[in-house]
């Protein structure tokens, strides 16, 4: 298993004059390339009654820059052959190209070129607006379960940074002007505030002068203002919600955690796994095959840079009352906490760590040039150190069975900053 | 200097070089096609059994074929459900089987160190599944309760009406099982379908990863060389050539916020002369995010987050769907708006600037396609189901760009007027059809 676990992603990384972070990494394993800017800007920086704006700013980056029409960027990118996309999460906000390696300095003169001139008209904003209204609906107001789980985020949070949806609120779209589009444009779209990674089959010293010729006259701007990211303990907090679109009872756990790379994160991370990472996972076990009480279990540990959150969501049988599968749950956490995990587990579990990296989805993992791109600027912007990413792995396979103990023990085995949502189908309660 | 106001040069494309599988044949007629690949320490394997799919069910016990397929791993002679996740865990892998429209299809990856405990837990859940009742029963529960959760989801409600509408009461029209079927099947139901249905004879196997083929081809015969059987039959009704119901259904969901749209029709199958044509007109229409269903239903008028228009193929025939969700108060504007581009498609002469970008479109996905081993795995899975030839994704490029802008607009007059559509809404009660 040496090959699999030890294969380091190389890469190459300066820095503009102007702040920007470029990093090259050479992957020639197809003749493509990647190229994925972030700038560090999220939900997070979002104000009260600005809630959606980061995310709604994403789809502005695509309407058009000085020598860049609108819609002409879709079709330079899609009519060479590439694929592209954006996101907005909490923390960061990324725009990628996925594009033939021939097709690199196009996809660079399309990012400097929005980066340097967005131009932005009231009616761009308004058809954005109304788009992101309808991106609203389908992820979230027409779909079961998923008002219930932007609602347990607003309980489970206690700072207004970390509470809201990244999609953000009807009102607050509404409230959205151009003047805001430019203002945030100016304050987090700078060089001084993104990083370049570009992945794939290049040529370093030619396209290493193309990024600079590109890239480097984009002037620099003073640094955004830091957002106080810090959540309070407190005791356990519950909810019930009437869901009109759910036709099975469900229950949801969350738990407030320390951010990624933190030992305890790492160690709640492996804790996850054990816990519902799969079908061999113990609640699944537990819950779906052996008392036969749930439909579904699934969850995770946030790796945010910032207080994230451990979460449990699990579907359960209308006849069975969701407090038996709140006790089952707290048992399981109970018996981590005092008992630990045996060996043959904890290797079951780092193998499949070991076989994630190698991934064949596009976005993530090490065969796609996009997945090492996503990596490389997820370790530079969180971890400002773009080698975490090769450390991560190492990090994880180091928790052993007393680390995930106590980190359950402390954080998962207790009321303190737990938050338990049942939700139930249908308007005004009682089980369809 | 100063910042270029126009892109850079052009520069074409450039080539992929494609692996040709290696095809052998084991003397119980398990089709072998295995590639060599060492860019990643993992192995990718499909299994395609042709004749094990939704579509061979009986009418009695529709939901038994994919019920049979997903409770494949669910105990076997050797192993409980728990003890084949544990082992394919740590074979760094996972392994599942579901159930298409006409195909059953194995799905397996591992890293490769552990090719050899991979092929023999899949044998394992091939040869010698034993449906334990008391998993039929957990299943049977669970799976009641996803299908009242696919109800509530519009898309489900959406495409399980279109389906109906175009398909009739032809199997293709069952994408979720029958609930009294539900109730009654049994773990010798399984046993039997199982039986009858999993052969060698007909099956292919693909292989893709770190390995050298004539170790994988001992490996195989180790562990599946005594899995035996003649080749089940494979009759189907032949499917209708038009749909059948047209014009519009409406199907109430209460408390929408937003409807669902679906329009769709017969074309043909994947392996017929006019499908690249189709197929590339499809993608002109809304195959991304510079196709026109795009640039007007999103970006002019704001009507959706996501439209789209694509074919769905079957073996014997494929089914051209657009589809969209917009606000209540749009809906009528937005499916009218998505007639009209496809009435556009056909009425006038498609720009040759359009079809070159449409064609680099397609031929960029095809080599984005190829960057993963899953991903290639999958394009001859798409080879063999839809019976194309091998060097068929050899020979794609150089196919793609001679369609003429004529071929695609004969194949879209054909096959696309407004008056062979159906025309599925999926909403709030009281918008109720025209």
């Amino acid at each position: 298993m040496e090959h699999s676990r030890r294969t380091r992603i190389e890469f190459r990384e300066f820095q503009l004059p102007n702040g920007l972070r470029v990093l090259f990494s050479p992957h020639r394993a197809a003749p493509v390339v990647a190229i994925l800017v972030m700038y560090r800007v999220g939900s997070r920086d979002e104000p009260p009654g600005k809630t959606g704006f980061a995310h709604l700013f994403e789809h502005m980056m695509f309407q058009g820059s000085a020598n860049v029409p609108r819609g002409k960027h879709f079709e330079y990118v899609e009519s060479n052959g590439g694929i592209l996309n954006g996101f907005t999460s909490y923390d960061c906000t990324a725009y990628f190209e996925l594009l033939p390696a021939a097709k690199l300095p196009l996809g660079l003169w399309l990012e400097a070129d929005r980066m340097r001139s967005l131009q932005v008209s009231q009616e761009n904003l308004e058809n954005q607006r109304a788009v992101v209204k309808e991106e609203r609906r389908l992820s979230i107001d027409n779909r079961p379960y998923a008002r219930a789980l932007e609602r347990l985020r607003e309980i489970a949070c206690d700072n207004f940074a970390n509470q809201h949806s990244v999609i953000g609120s009807m009102d607050d779209l509404d409230r959205a002007t151009l003047e805001d589009v430019q203002q945030f444009f100016r304050t987090y779209y700078a060089p001084n505030n993104a990083v370049l990674v570009i992945v794939g089959d290049y040529d370093l010293r030619r396209d290493g002068r193309l990024v600079r010729e590109l890239f480097e006259d984009i002037p620099p701007q003073p640094s955004p203002p830091s957002v106080d990211l810090t959540e309070p303990e407190r005791g356990e907090r519950r909810e019930l919600f009437h869901d009109p679109l759910a036709s099975v009872p469900a229950i949801a756990l969350t738990w407030k955690i320390p951010p990624r790379c933190s030992p305890d994160n790492d160690a709640l991370q492996i804790a996850a796994e054990i816990l519902v990472g799969g079908r061999a996972s113990r609640l699944y076990q537990r819950l779906v095959k052996q008392e036969a009480v749930a439909v579904s279990v699934s969850g995770g540990a946030e790796a945010r840079p910032a207080p994230s959150l451990f979460q449990l969501f699990i579907l359960h049988r209308p006849d069975v009352p969701p407090e038996r599968i709140e006790r089952i749950v707290y048992e399981e956490i109970e018996r981590l906490a005092s008992e630990g995990v045996p060996d043959p587990e904890l290797e079951r579990i780092r193998t499949q760590l070991i076989a994630r990296r190698w991934s064949d989805n596009l976005y993530y993992g090490l065969q796609s040039p996009l997945g090492r791109a996503l990596g490389l600027a997820f370790a530079t912007v969180f971890d400002g150190d773009p080698d975490a990413i090769n450390h991560e792995l190492e990090r994880l396979l180091a928790v052993d069975s007393p680390r995930v103990q106590q980190a359950v023990q402390h954080y998962l085995n207790t009321e303190r900053n737990r938050t338990v949502m049942t939700i139930v189908p249908g308007a005004t309660g009682g089980v369809v | 200097m100063s910042f270029p106001t126009t892109p850079p040069p052009d520069h074409p494309m450039g080539e992929l070089h494609l692996p040709l599988p290696e095809e052998q044949i084991l003397p119980n007629r398990l089709r072998l096609l295995m590639i060599p690949d060492s860019r990643a320490p993992r192995v990718e394997i499909r299994l395609i059994i042709p004749t094990a799919g939704r579509a061979f069910d009986d009418e009695t016990m529709v939901g038994l074929a994919a019920a049979t397929a997903r409770l494949m791993t669910a105990g076997t002679r050797r192993r409980t459900s728990l003890q084949i996740e544990e082992e394919a865990d740590r074979c760094g892998g996972a392994l599942a089987v579901s159930a298409n429209s006409e195909t059953a299809l194995l799905q397996a990856h591992c890293l490769s160190d552990h090719l050899p405990a991979m092929l023999d837990l899949i044998a394992d859940v091939l040869l010698n599944p034993t449906f334990p009742p008391e998993e039929v029963e957990i299943d049977r529960a669970n799976t009641l309760q996803r299908l009242r959760l696919q109800r509530t989801q519009p898309d489900f409600l959406a495409e399980e009406r279109l389906r109906k509408a175009l398909f009739g009461t032809h199997p293709y029209h069952r994408i979720a099982p029958d609930e009294d079927a539900l109730q009654r099947w049994q773990s010798e139901h399984l046993q039997a379908f199982h039986a009858g249905r999993y052969r060698p004879a007909g099956a292919t196997l693909i292989a893709i990863g770190d390995f050298r083929i004539r170790r994988f081809r001992t490996l195989i015969e180790n562990s599946l060389g005594e899995w035996q059987g003649e080749p089940p039959d494979d009759k189907l009704p032949a499917p209708f050539g038009e749909p059948a119901e047209r014009g519009e259904q409406f199907v109430p969901r209460d408390g929408s916020v937003q409807s669902h749209l679906m329009l769709g029709t017969l074309v043909p199958p994947r392996n017929a002369p006019d499908s690249l044509p189709l197929l590339i007109g499809v993608n002109l229409l809304g195959g991304g995010a510079s196709s026109r269903l795009f640039r007007t239903v999103r970006e002019q008028y704001g009507y959706a987050y996501s439209v789209s228009a694509h074919i769905d193929f079957y073996r014997r025939i494929g089914a051209f769907i657009a589809e969209a969700q917009t606000a209540t108060e749009n809906t009528r504007d937005a499916l009218r708006q998505i007639q009209h581009e496809i009435e556009q498609l056909i009425a006038q002469r498609i720009p040759e600037s359009e079809l070159q970008a449409t064609r680099n479109y397609m031929l960029g996905r095809h080599m984005m396609g190829w960057i993963t081993l899953g991903g290639i795995a999958d394009r001859f899975v798409q080879a063999v189901v839809h019976r194309l030839p091998l060097d068929y994704w050899h020979r794609y490029p150089q196919m793609v760009q001679a369609v003429s802008a004529d071929a695609i607009q004969h194949a879209c007059a054909r096959y696309l007027p407004l008056d062979r559509m159906s025309a599925v809404i999926v909403g709030e009660p009281s918008l109720t059809a025209a």
